[in-house]
This record gives C-alpha cells, sequence and structure tokens, in this order.
C-alpha cells in the first residue's frame, strides 16, 4: 500500500514536470506528436527505473561507506550517462525508425534534469531499495504522462485558431502553465 | 580520504566503460558487416530510384536478400559483380539497360507560342498557368525540370529549347520521368533508335498549327511498317522494343513526327 501511494504520489502530485518543473526541455520539444512523445517517455521511463536501482546500489555500496556522498552528482551523471548509451544503441538496433524520431532527444536524456533530480530526491529521502524503484518508476511514468498529455493538446491545438501572436512557442507556454496548475488539484489526494 | 574517491571514482569509470564497450560489442555483432561494404559499393547518390529511401536502405535490403543488386538502375556492372561477390549471389540476372528519351521535338523554332509565360522558372509552374505558353499543351514547356531532377548530368537544355539526353551518363533512374509534368520524358532501351518523337493527340488540324514537328495521325508509318501501330486515332507510337526500322515510314512522314535518335 506504501509503494502504491508512493508510486502515485510521484505520477500525480509530485509530478516532475508539472510540479517540480524538471525536463522542460523534452517536455517541450518532443510533445507535438503523440507516438514519438509517447516513445521518449518510455525511454525516460526505463532510463529513470535504471537509475533509481543502480545509484542507490552505488550510494549504499560505495558513497555512504566510504563517505563519499559529496560525489553523488558525478556517480549518478556516471550513471545516467551509462544508461542512455546503452537505450541508445538499443533502440537504434531494434526500432531505426524511432531512432531517427527521436534524433537529438535520445541523447539528450543523459541531461534530462528530472532523472537526476529523482535520483538525488531519493538518496536525500533515505527511501529503500524497493522503494527508490518504485519511485523512480513513478517519475518516468509521470514524466510519460505529462508529455502524453501535451502531445495531445498539441496535436488537436494544430487544428485550432490561435491568434498569431500566441502561435507556437507562447501557447505551448501557456497550455505548460494551465497543466501545471490543474495537476495542483492532486495536491490534496495524498499526504506523501 | 581523497584517494578513495579518486579510487572509487576510476573504478566506476572503467567499469561503466567497460559495459558499454561490451554492449556495444554484443549489439553490433548483430550488424552485418557486409550491410557498410555493400554501402560503400553502392553509387551512393541516395536517388532512390531502386524504390528504397537511399543507399544505406538498399544495401540492408541487398544483405538480407529481398533485393538484387540489378534492382539499382544507377550502378554499372561491374559494381553489380562486386556486390554479387560479396554476397555470393549468382550474377546472372543481366540488368535492362533503359535511358531516358524526350519525346518532344517542338522547341522555340518549331512549335507555335501563344503567350509568354512569366512566372516561378519551373515547368511544373508553368503547366499550372493554363497549360504554358505553347499551343502544344502536349510537348515541352522548355522550363528544365528534368535537368534540375537529373543527379548526373545527364540531361541539359539546347538552344532550341528542348532538353537533350547524353546517353553516356544517363542511368535510368527515372528521375527525369518524374519531374516532367507533362510526361513526355520515358525510359527506354538503350538499343532502340526509331521513335514517333511526339505524343500530341490532338486532331490532325491543331497539331498542323501547333507545331511543325507533330504527328498528326496519318497512319502512313503504321501502315507501312512493323511494329509502329496507331495509339491513339492520332496519334502513332513505336510499339516493339527491339529496335524496328522504318526507313519508308521515316521518308514518307509528313511532319518528321517518326525518325531516328
Amino acid at each position: 500500500m506504501e509503494l502504491i501511494l508512493l508510486f502515485l504520489s510521484a505520477v500525480l502530485v509530485n509530478n516532475f514536470v508539472l510540479t517540480y518543473f524538471l525536463g522542460i526541455c523534452p517536455f517541450l520539444n518532443i510533445s507535438n506528436r503523440l507516438d514519438s512523445a509517447f516513445s521518449l517517455g518510455m525511454a525516460t521511463t526505463f532510463v529513470m527505473t535504471m537509475t533509481a536501482a543502480v545509484s542507490w546500489l552505488i550510494n549504499n555500496f560505495i558513497l555512504i561507506p566510504y563517505q563519499l556522498q559529496y560525489l553523488e552528482y558525478v556517480a549518478f551523471i556516471l550513471v545516467i550517462a551509462s544508461l542512455v548509451q546503452l537505450v541508445e544503441m538499443f533502440i537504434q538496433r531494434i526500432s531505426p525508425s524511432l531512432y531517427e524520431a527521436l534524433g537529438i532527444f535520445l541523447p539528450l536524456i543523459t541531461t534530462n534534469c528530472a532523472i537526476l533530480g529523482m535520483a538525488l530526491f531519493a538518496s536525500m529521502r533515505g527511501y529503500s531499495f524497493i522503494q527508490t524503484i518504485i519511485y523512480g518508476f513513478g517519475a518516468g511514468t509521470g514524466f510519460t504522462l505529462a508529455i502524453l498529455i501535451m502531445a495531445g493538446i498539441r496535436e488537436r491545438l494544430e487544428l485550432a485558431d490561435v491568434p498569431q501572436p500566441f502561435k507556437g512557442a507562447p501557447i505551448t507556454l501557456l497550455i505548460a502553465g494551465i497543466l501545471a496548475l490543474a495537476f495542483m488539484g492532486f495536491a490534496g489526494l495524498l499526504a506523501v | 580520504m581523497d584517494l578513495t574517491a579518486v579510487i572509487s571514482m576510476a573504478i566506476m569509470g572503467v567499469l561503466f566503460a567497460a559495459g558499454l564497450a561490451l554492449a556495444h560489442q554484443k549489439l553490433k555483432l548483430e550488424e552485418d558487416d557486409r550491410i557498410e561494404q555493400v554501402d560503400e559499393l553502392l553509387p551512393g547518390a541516395d536517388c532512390g530510384a531502386c524504390g528504397y529511401a537511399g543507399c544505406e536502405a538498399m544495401a540492408r535490403a541487398l544483405v538480407d536478400g529481398e533485393v538484387v543488386p540489378q534492382k539499382c538502375p544507377v550502378a554499372d556492372d561491374a559494381t553489380y559483380q562486386k556486390i554479387a561477390d560479396l554476397l555470393n549471389l549468382s550474377s546472372d540476372s543481366s540488368s535492362s539497360d533503359l535511358v531516358a528519351r524526350v519525346l518532344c521535338r517542338g522547341g522555340k523554332e518549331e512549335a507555335k507560342q501563344l503567350a509568354a509565360y512569366r512566372g516561378i522558372n519551373t515547368c511544373a509552374a508553368a503547366n499550372l498557368v493554363n497549360t504554358g505558353g505553347k499551343a502544344c499543351t502536349y510537348g515541352c514547356l522548355g522550363l528544365a525540370d528534368c535537368v534540375a531532377a537529373c543527379k548526373f548530368d545527364a540531361l541539359e537544355m539546347n538552344d532550341n529549347g528542348l532538353p537533350v539526353v547524353n546517353d553516356d551518363n544517363c542511368t535510368g533512374c527515372n528521375a527525369c520521368v518524374i519531374a516532367c509534368p507533362r510526361d513526355i520524358i520515358e525510359l527506354h532501351e538503350r538499343e532502340q533508335k526509331l521513335f514517333v518523337w511526339c505524343l500530341s493527340e490532338d486532331d490532325p488540324a491543331t497539331s498542323r498549327k501547333s507545331c511543325t514537328v507533330a504527328c498528326i495521325g496519318c497512319g502512313i508509318c503504321a501502315k507501312l511498317c512493323d511494329g509502329v501501330e496507331m495509339k491513339e486515332p492520332n496519334l502513332a507510337v513505336v510499339s516493339e522494343t527491339n529496335a524496328p526500322d522504318c526507313d519508308q515510314g521515316v521518308e514518307k512522314c509528313p511532319t518528321d513526327a517518326i525518325d531516328y535518335k
């Protein structure tokens, strides 16, 4: 039960994109088509879950025993970069077309601050191994949810009569703000 | 303490690097390295004439055995042979050697001009504006869309405003055929010399008025020669590809529409 709450909290209440405003760059850039948004969300979720597991192991078996916590940024970035490389190789092999569609945003998952943020939050809050994995998975799912909602809205928006000055980036930023407001409504849902 | 930091980071770095290198090896091995070799042998123009997205996609299909090297209309026999050797294919299926033929000889001198077109300088655009300036609505617009489409320098415009095919450079890649809004460029066997150099289906009176070298559909060539027939009531066409000769028809043709290359 506690794990389910933790998961829901990461997805809805403390959504990384819409509450913490982390990972805004891919959120705004890969959200113009639903299918590529979903693929990027999946890739990010995978990287987040794996990062959560590996960074917990590193944190608890290397950094804490040797009192090297001040190195956690470096260590976590190392983990994330390696995992993204792995995912990149995988996607390139399994689906070249998806690889083309994601383009530069695939390697840029490395610099998606939502992932580093997730790893740092998890170590800061002293989650257990299982908790950390659930948290990472929830954070990834939350990111996917946010980017999917955004992509859905933007696909419909292409047919809408947007006033000239609001076309493109302005309307996208406005939507992001309204979405964030809407997600505030989840704040009372859980007390985690 | 500092030393542990250095050592632990170094170990982590080396471990991750090793893991990635291993994964790279594992994932790379699945990729057939012949794809790269075949890709290098292909002409590399990425013209898409084979129907694939580019030479690399074609190389993949070749290695997968989905397609024969001759599907690439651009490469020469030596290249087919090299690819076939590389992939252990039998190379006896020789390619049909097609080249582009512009089936219009109504240039500035022959074709009557009804109006002067002054707009975007492409045939595609001119064709949209009341079918261009010439009286003949079948003929060459002369704005060189085909020349622009050719990646192999096989087409150029002559002084008479007609595109000329340089057979040596033409690879039969079909790009000009697609580019021509009038569909007057066709691919034919390199050996074929005899053509009716007109595609006008207008009635004889209109054809005569609009162009001095139009086929007026008199049918004399079709009567005199095998392999030439009336495709439309007003248009003859050389139907046999294995190069029939028709000296009598060429001589008797009132407008010289049928002729050897």
